[in-house]
């Protein structure tokens, strides 16, 4: 097929939900995916064959005081970021899509929490959310999940005594895992592998939940095929032909009349800006000179508790078992904008970055070998993570190096706000007296990091001040939408994959009914 | 709680700075991007001194040498390199590193770092994270130390072995292939 009505570039969590959508409603759709095919027997549970889902595509340069962690956030291959996610399903708060008009600060949303919601509603009944809507009273009206929370083991027990010693409260974690046996697809085991890829069908990963639709409306899904650029008609307002690079390094073309980058937050500005043609000087739907600005990381810091008993940090889930937004407001230090959620009790592996290892990365030689002995049995850990409002210099710009065909690699800016770190430091504060109360023998923190890839192709009203609209459609480009993480205009201060495929759901939605 | 080689406060503070040492990683001085297109994906014998020797002062037991060969003749090589996004490829690294380090014992120590004893190794090391080194020419020398920290943490902990020997349920959904 040299043409399709629809190409998706970009097989994770928002182009395998836009290809299904489309295709089964009869639209003859096409993705192209810069990685291998992956198939769930090989999600082998190993912390050194994880890395194989992670990204492994043209380099990404990285600059700015807070580095993004790109190759560990994006994935490579069938299913993308999406297949070795921690499924920690949060909703945005209402707040969040309003922050220049409530705090003066950030952007606004060109939609608001109403807008979501019956997409959170209803994605959560498809793809399977488990969680306690009642004990979270900080969540924003909704429809209760359609699973009862995950289990609580020893690790989230203790440290939740800490929250409720120190006047805290604590819910289940909202995740896409299933607790029961849920359409047909198992409940989890606890092993906590959720980072090396979910093989059981437990974890909503984009293959277990839209690998059948996309079988049955045959959409054709090219391996090894790179995007390199996007080539309009004369009047430069419509897509034509999407041109990209085959496994043997050939430059092929494509027709569509629509197409959805889905490519996450690095490259689809990259592919963007590479597509720059004389009715799109500064890169294609980039009017507003904003492809590649607004570029947001969550700001994050790790507190570790070391406590006599048994944790059993072993046992659970990669994303933690509980959480706390009681201190999510984004108000409350005067002068600055923006709350965290504590994720809490996550369950460990001994090595890779976020192992039991590096919990002490200052440790070496026999110390280390002591420490981890000790972890393995008595380790408790949870996590903060902070909004981090959009900058325009925190950006994805294109630089003079290129890539194995030709194409300019993407180099990412990226530089936590004031207010992030400030945020931070008050969550590390704070989480050490938490772990302290829930009597740990010795409680620290890890440096401030970076978590999540947003922005860069933000939505929003005006033309001049954003990329797309509210459906991710692009402002310049009538055929050409965007989906994925990249749309945030502010980061929120939660995992990000719900509110994406909420969007891109929508904007499947909106393209069926303007598109008929 | 913890004793032997700890690094301790301020050096712990500045390795605690680790994030800062990634911020380093946009360019590449000339020098070092030649010595590295000089290295293949495999080591010397010296290298391989130099690597057994760091291994086992970094996690005891750790193998580099064996665990680097064997993994970096793979494709992908499934090593945590790339996540720190330095603008080297991977053998480039290890072997600008591995320079690095030997030269700066000789200069400090004025014998290599496989000739150095066991306690000379952890102060060099220390010195190596925590910024006392006066001269180095290689990457980012707390980024080499989380690096090469990570292989050997890896070379030890990261197969259903480690887990067993140390009574951790490892609960695999599909068993890892070996690795060799």
């Amino acid at each position: 097929m040299n043409s399709a009505d629809v190409v998706v570039i970009g097989s994770g969590a928002t182009g395998s939900l836009v290809a299904a959508r489309l295709g089964t409603a009869g639209r003859k759709v096409v993705v192209l995916e810069a990685g291998p095919p992956r198939e769930l027997g090989e999600l082998y549970s190993s912390t050194i064959w994880s890395r194989k889902l992670k990204w492994q595509g043209a380099p990404v340069r990285v600059e700015g005081a807070n580095p993004v962690p790109h190759a560990f956030e994006a994935g490579f291959g069938r299913g993308g970021s999406a297949l070795h996610h921690y499924a920690c399903w949060f909703r945005l708060h209402r707040e969040d899509f309003r922050t220049a008009t409530l705090y003066g600060k950030g952007l606004d949303w060109p939609i608001d929490y109403d807008d979501l919601r019956p997409y959170y509603d209803a994605l959560q009944s498809e793809i399977g959310v488990s969680g306690d809507a009642d004990q979270e009273i900080w969540r924003p009206p909704g429809a209760p999940y359609p699973m009862p929370p995950q289990p609580i083991f020893r690790q989230g027990e203790i440290i939740a005594e800490g929250f409720k010693r120190a006047g805290g409260h604590v819910a289940p974690l909202p995740m896409a895992i299933n607790s029961i046996e849920y359409r047909g697809r198992p409940a989890c085991i606890q092993d906590g592998w959720c980072d090396a890829g979910c093989p059981t069908g437990a974890l909503a990963n984009p293959i277990t939940i839209f690998g059948a639709a996309l079988q049955r409306a045959r959409v054709e899904i090219r391996y090894h095929s790179e995007a390199a650029r996007l080539l309009t008609d004369a009047s430069g307002r419509r897509v034509r032909f999407v041109e990209y690079v085959d496994a043997n390094g050939i430059r092929r073309r494509i027709g569509a009349n629509l197409v959805v980058i889905s490519a996450f937050a690095v490259q689809t500005p990259r592919l963007l800006l590479n597509s720059a043609n004389e009715s799109h000087p500064k890169g294609l739907a980039n009017s507003s000179g904003l492809v590649g600005c607004y570029f947001m990381s969550h700001g994050a810091v790790n507190l570790y508790g070391m406590f006599a008993e048994r944790t059993d940090n072993y046992l659970g889930r990669s994303g933690g078992q509980l959480f706390s937004q009681d201190s999510y407001q984004k108000d409350a230090r005067p002068g600055d904008v923006g709350g965290y959620t504590w994720r809490i009790g996550n369950a460990l592996k001994l090595a890779d970055l976020g192992g039991i290892a590096n919990a002490r990365v200052d440790l070496f030689g026999p110390a280390l070998k002591d420490f981890i002995n000790k972890a393995a049995v008595h380790l408790g850990t949870m996590s903060a993570l902070s909004d981090n409002l959009p900058s325009r210099e925190n950006r994805v710009e294109l630089t003079a190096e290129k890539d194995r065909h030709g194409i300019p690699l993407a180099k990412v800016t990226h530089t936590l706000g004031p207010d992030a770190t400030r945020s931070l430091e008050a969550a590390t504060a704070e989480g050490r007296n938490i772990l302290n109360a829930a009597g740990a023998q010795e409680a620290w923190s890890a440096p401030i990091r970076t978590e999540h890839l947003m922005g860069g192709t933000v939505m929003g009203r005006d033309a001049a001040k954003s990329v797309t609209n509210g459906y991710g459609q692009t402002h310049d480009v009538e055929n050409l939408y965007i989906a994925g993480p990249g749309l945030f205009p502010t980061s929120g201060a939660v995992n990000p994959t719900f509110t994406a495929s909420a969007l891109a759901a929508r904007a499947a939605d909106y393209i069926l009914k303007s598109n008929r | 709680m913890l004793s032997g080689e700890e690094v301790r406060s301020p050096g712990r503070r500045s390795l605690l700075q680790f994030g800062v040492a990634l911020v380093a990683a946009g360019s590449v001085p000339g020098a070092l991007a030649q010595a590295a297109a000089d290295g293949a994906g495999t080591f010397t014998a010296k290298e391989q001194g130099i690597l057994l020797a760091l291994g086992e002062a970094l996690v005891p037991g750790a193998d580099l040498p064996r665990f680097l060969t064997h993994m970096l003749a793979r494709r992908p090589h499934m090593l945590c390199y790339p996540f720190v996004s330095f603008p080297l490829d991977t053998a480039g690294f290890y072997r600008t590193a591995l320079g690095a380090l030997e030269r700066a014992s000789v200069r400090e120590r004025l014998v290599g770092f496989a000739e150095l004893s066991r306690d000379g190794r952890t102060t060099l090391l220390r010195e190596l994270v925590t910024g006392q080194i006066k001269e180095w020419d290689g990457p980012p020398p707390a980024l080499v130390y989380f690096v090469v920290r990570n292989d050997a943490v890896d070379a030890v902990y990261g197969s259903p072995d480690a887990y067993r020997a140390m009574n951790v349920p490892y609960m695999a959904h599909i068993s890892p292939p070996a690795l060799e």
